[in-house]
């Protein structure tokens, strides 16, 4: 049976690759945690909540028209499109852009179904994939704290 | 540098990404079957809509539009739970290399 015999030099390789290694402080793949963005996602959050906390009352009624949303809609847009930008100009952060696009698109479809009128049993699921929505990107945020107080 | 453990520090990097990498599932996991049930009820609460004929096809469509972005939100938050799992257990590997180098060396080099 042939024997087989490491080359002479890979302690030595291997050496300089653990020094290499070592010498990086530590590694980010994902953008850190912003708290002007946390800001803004909440101020986003609240707003939404608020509208399905109206419209489990009102849809149906004089009270739960679109009429009554129009700066509703204009205020939400406006956080999330803001958001979008300021997400964007930092690096690795194409987690949070991308779930940014998603709630805009969600919020410009709740728009076309408010403008038909939303009857009262659509508000349930509407309601809970927004809370969903909403959850999920906080909780990301939350978690890029990394241990920061 | 000629003392160091290689197979030592190997065992212990394996462990680390052990420990990260089945802690995130454990984390992950009841937080996306959460979110996969409520998926789904929400799809069935759509379907009867429909089947009664209180929504049309097109307020159909649009609320199942809805759903699915809110569904790609909660992925792209495992996603992102996920690599901040990878890169703790990138950073407690680079943490044993360090120490594993600095005790070999005799002084904290790194």
């Amino acid at each position: 049976m042939k024997k087989i015999t490491l080359p002479k030099k890979l302690p030595l390789v291997l050496s300089l690759l653990l020094l290499f290694f070592a010498s990086c402080n530590s590694v980010k793949l994902i953008a850190d945690y912003n708290e002007a963005n946390f800001t803004a996602l909440n101020e986003v959050q609240e707003r939404i909540t608020g509208f399905f906390v109206d419209m489990e009352t009102s849809a149906g009624t004089a009270n739960g028209s679109y009429a009554n949303h129009a700066a509703f809609y204009r205020e939400v847009k406006t956080k999330i499109q803001t958001l979008k930008i300021r997400a964007g100009a930092v690096e690795k952060n194409e987690i949070l852009t991308n779930q940014l696009t998603l709630l805009d698109s969600s919020i410009y479809n709740l728009e076309k179904l408010d403008k038909a009128g939303i009857k009262p049993d659509e508000v349930k699921p509407l309601k809970n994939a927004f809370e969903s929505s909403l959850t999920a990107i906080i909780k990301l945020q939350l978690a890029l704290k990394r241990g920061k107080k | 540098m000629g003392n160091i453990d290689f197979a030592s520090i190997t065992s212990q990097i394996v462990d680390a990404f052990k420990v990260n990498l089945s802690k995130n599932w454990k984390e992950i996991k009841p937080y996306a079957e959460k979110e996969a049930k409520a998926f789904t009820e929400n799809l069935k609460l759509i379907a009867e809509l429909k089947l009664s004929g209180k929504i049309d096809e097109e307020t159909a469509r649009l609320h199942v539009e809805i759903q699915k972005n809110s569904m790609r939100i909660v992925l792209l938050t495992i996603k992102g739970l996920s690599i901040l799992t990878v890169e703790n257990a990138i950073n407690a590997a680079l943490a044993i290399i360090r120490t594993a180098v600095n005790a070999a060396i005799g002084w904290p080099v790194l």
